[in-house]
């Protein structure tokens, strides 16, 4: 075993050969092999699989021209409010027109929400609209933008621009290419700018009307994450309730109520894994008085990471230590428990218990500050008592005890 | 095939354990244990590009092509022979006239400029193209506590070792003119476990389509397909670069401000 | 104890998520995934929720991430040769600029008109924009105007080889004036249907030559 996990140089080598060797034989295999057919799917999937990238990137695509409208007002290219015409707004290849006309619209919203950007859109039909041009040398059928002789009848005083946006998917990233180019014959360009974003950045769903660049949207997501460092203060109100004994002789146990407070530490921010210790009190007068201990670890489920916008849940498993007197708490005594052992315990000293208990339950965290949990509660040490009931059974161990909670935290 | 996969197990018996005081029913074990081992190949970059040129079609009739595999890195110097071999079938198939050759001297052989050097004429290059495959590991992993719980858990619990190569790719015209370069870069997985081995056994037959079978047979197609068409692609745009290279320089040698980078 | 063994078989599913095809990720669907293996400190800035950063005195274990972005278009959706050259677009035309501007300082000052040759007229449209995007961002004079020829040369140059319809396209266009002495057209061209590449030449004085 020692040889095996020793990593020496030897051990190395063989293990490099070992995950080569697949590529050699793979090379041994006849060259034919190479040549795998591209198996085309039917029009109809290929349609609804566009349909479903086309939605997915429709955010990210947004999200690039509020990027490019940031720059515009952090940096206008225009010193005083200019006609702009959107000439042309192209879509990633294969993906329809469909989603043109969605980014067409809000790039206009968020123009029209920031002024500071100095870009007025424009209708200008004359430049969008299919023209035809004829003249002693040639009939030209273009669009007006396209037809330099169209724009000189347009005049080059106007000062008009157009503004052409172009996204495209290329590979793992969305690109957006922008660039305005002043409406006279010559049709100079006199601004361009490529932004890219990859798939693995989630959008950024920025407000128009407040828009930020993505460094400060960045540093707020940071912020947000970061808000209580790894280290979070829980505040803890809980009740747990536990099975009647099936004999009908014997004495339920009472409801407990427990508050409790302590700490809960993520592994990560992302708080995939979280552990927590607490302790709790529960005093409910001329009833029963008690203390505990309880540690937990718990896994988020719904997730790699904890989310800002959604609810969370965790699946915990956890242990507690609980010592508990008082005249409700003679049932967690060993031994069966009647009516009259409860009358003659009046006389004397109220009976006190130490137990151990293990929990498995689930925890439903809203923005890490709510949390909303319910879980199994077994006593080993108790499990033949005949004090309890079972709500449930897994793997031979009987659960005596349901709990639901309520968190707080800070 | 069947063949490939049982020696592909043995070897996979021959990494167990080797315990010295038991040395038979660790042989035992290993034989049983053999069917544990599952290979998972993952293209990382480049690998899975898409391919255009069809590898069974006579894309490069009349050139002439040298396949140059130096041993080093991943592959010892017999590998680096049959990596070579297994290419140059590839092109040949295709219509190349190939050499190969399993060391740098192509490349050093290049990397001289005769005229420079002596004042002759320069002599005709013996090849159009010059196809140089280097191979390395960029990350291994194999995590001690992944054994143990495997060992633990009497195998229930996978041990995993990952190996991470780059399969360098550099391309020339016969001058040592750099027409192209890329890094294919994949891995590939060793699960060891019977956890593993059955599961996976089990969702091949009841649950995956057959294109998604992790199959020692479907690592060797995979790789193979991924290598000979990126290298078949690579190469014909290397082709297509020279010939435009040609037609610019009517006397059939590239020029260029730019220095050309030579082969180390 | 079916229990615990099942529990044993998806631990590793629950505490090792892996881009590798597997019990929950298809061979199909990793095959849409590009990744890149970095360093676990490059992987904490660049993924701070996600990796925790290195202790200040070291790690027991050699930690790395591999990081895995899925492709925004899956395979069998676009043309392969139009997939291939778009996925590389940003890399192939700054590489075909760049060559353009290095190789002729001398054409610096002049206005640059662009035009891309390419069998589908919207990845066309895409390359010229990409190109223009890049010259302009190198700093040059752009135009969005395209030198134009008559039908009659069209119908031409559409029957000549491509090595003597581009120069012979190039002499056009300085003849029939819509380039001056003033401009410099570079053109993005796919020679092969099976490559997966673009070539560029350059239009300058009624000059053509090939660039890359």
């Amino acid at each position: 075993m020692k040889m095996w996990l020793a990593d020496s140089p030897a051990r190395r080598t063989s293990c490099r050969l070992q995950f080569w060797l697949p590529l050699l034989f793979a090379l041994w295999a006849s060259p034919v092999r190479a040549a795998s057919p591209v198996q085309l799917a039917q029009e109809a999937e290929l349609n609804r699989l566009r349909g479903e990238v086309a939605n997915q990137v429709q955010l990210s695509a947004y999200d690039l021209v509020d990027e490019l409208v940031v720059g515009w007002k952090t940096d206008p290219v225009f010193d005083e409010a200019t006609p702009v015409v959107l000439a042309g707004v192209t879509v990633p290849v294969g993906l329809g027109t469909g989603m043109a006309a969605l980014l067409e619209n809000h790039i206009a919203a968020v123009l029209a929400e920031n002024p500071s950007t100095h870009v007025q859109l424009v209708h200008c039909p004359t430049c969008t609209a299919v023209v035809v041009h004829s003249d002693a040398e040639a009939t030209v059928v273009s669009r007006g933008i396209d037809d330099p002789a169209v724009l000189a009848q347009l005049g080059t005083d106007t000062g008009k621009h157009a503004l052409f946006i172009d996204i495209e998917a290329e590979g793992t990233w969305l690109v957006l290419r922008a660039r305005l180019t002043r409406l006279t014959p010559d049709l100079p360009i006199v601004w361009s700018r490529t932004i890219a974003s990859s798939t693995s950045t989630p959008a950024l769903l920025r407000a128009s009307s407040d828009l930020k660049s993505a460094a400060d949207a960045r540093e707020d997501y940071l912020a947000a994450l970061h808000d209580r460092g790894p280290l979070t203060i829980p505040v803890r109100l809980g009740v747990r309730a536990y099975a009647a004994p099936t004999d009908s002789s014997g004495v339920t146990v009472p409801p407990f109520i427990w508050l409790q407070t302590g700490v809960e530490m993520g592994a990560t921010d992302a708080r995939a894994w979280t552990s927590s210790v607490l302790v709790g009190i529960s005093f409910i007068p001329q009833a029963y008085q008690g203390l505990m201990a309880q540690a937990r670890v718990s896994r988020l489920v719904t997730g790699r990471t904890r989310s800002l916008s959604r609810p969370d849940l965790y699946l915990f498993l956890g242990g507690a230590i609980m010592t508990v007197w008082g005249p409700a708490t003679a049932p967690f005594q060993a031994d069966l428990l009647t009516a009259d052992d409860l009358i003659t315990s009046l006389d004397g000293d109220p009976p006190r218990t130490t137990l151990g208990t293990l929990q498995i339950g689930l925890d439903l965290r809203l923005g890490n500050r709510i949390g909303l949990s319910t879980f199994f509660e077994t006593i080993p040490d108790r499990n033949q008592s005949e004090n309890f009931g079972t709500y449930t059974r897994i793997l031979g161990l009987g659960f005596q005890s349901f709990g639901t909670e309520v968190t707080f935290c800070f | 095939m069947a063949a490939r996969a049982l020696l592909l197990r043995l070897r996979c018996a021959r990494l167990l354990p080797r315990l010295r005081c038991a040395r038979l029913p660790a042989i035992a074990l290993g034989l049983f244990t053999a069917p544990g081992c599952v290979h998972v190949y993952q293209p990382l970059s480049s690998l899975h590009r898409p391919v255009v040129v069809d590898p069974q079609a006579a894309n490069f009739q009349d050139l002439r092509l040298s396949v140059v595999c130096p041993p080093g890195g991943l592959v010892s110097r017999g590998e680096a022979e049959v990596l070579c071999e297994r290419v140059s079938k590839l092109f040949e198939n295709q219509g190349a006239t190939v050499t190969t050759s399993g060391s740098d001297r192509i490349g050093e052989d290049l990397a001289e400029d005769p005229e420079q050097e002596t004042g002759d004429p320069v002599a005709a290059p013996t090849t159009d193209l010059v196809l140089e495959l280097r191979s390395r590991e960029t990350h291994f992993t194999n995590d001690p506590l992944s054994w143990v719980l495997c060992v633990g858990t009497a195998t229930l619990v996978p041990a995993y070792t990952e190996s991470t190569f780059a399969q360098d790719v550099i391309i020339r015209d016969g001058t040592g003119f750099l027409l192209a370069s890329d890094s294919l870069q994949g891995r590939i997985i060793r699960t060891f476990g019977f956890g593993t081995w059955a599961g996976n056994k089990v969702l091949d037959l009841v649950w995956r389509k057959k294109e998604d079978e992790l199959s020692t047979a479907q690592v060797y197609a995979e790789v193979s397909a991924d290598l000979y068409g990126q290298l078949s692609q690579l190469v014909f745009n290397a082709k297509m670069r020279w010939q435009i290279l040609e037609e610019a320089t009517p006397n059939g040698r590239a020029t260029s401000p730019v220095p050309a980078e030579r082969a180390p | 104890m079916i229990i615990v063994i099942l529990g044993l078989l998806f631990l590793p599913t629950l505490i090792h998520k892996d881009p590798a095809p597997g019990m929950t990720m298809s061979r199909t669907r990793s095959r849409t995934l590009e990744c890149e293996r970095i360093t676990a400190e490059v992987a904490s800035q660049r993924y701070p929720g996600k990796v925790q950063p290195s202790r200040p005195r070291g790690e027991y274990l050699e930690r790395s991430a591999l990081v895995c972005a899925e492709r925004l278009v899956r395979p069998g959706l676009r043309e392969d040769r139009d997939e291939a050259i778009l996925s590389s677009l940003q890399a192939l035309v700054a590489d075909l600029t760049s060559s353009a501007v290095d190789l002729h300082p001398e054409l610096a000052s002049r206005t640059w008109l662009v035009e891309a040759f390419y069998p589908s007229a919207p990845v066309s449209a895409k390359l010229s924009f990409a190109t223009k995007n890049a010259l302009v961002e190198r700093g040059l004079l752009v135009s969005d105007r395209t030198p134009t020829l008559s039908a009659g040369d069209v119908d031409v140059l559409t029957r000549m080889p491509p090595e003597q319809a581009y120069p012979a396209a190039c002499r056009r266009y300085n003849d029939n004036g819509s380039m001056g002495a003033e401009h410099a057209l570079l053109a993005i061209v796919s020679r092969d249907p099976r490559e997966t590449i673009l070539h560029a030449g350059l239009c300058a004085d009624g000059q053509w030559s090939w660039l890359k």
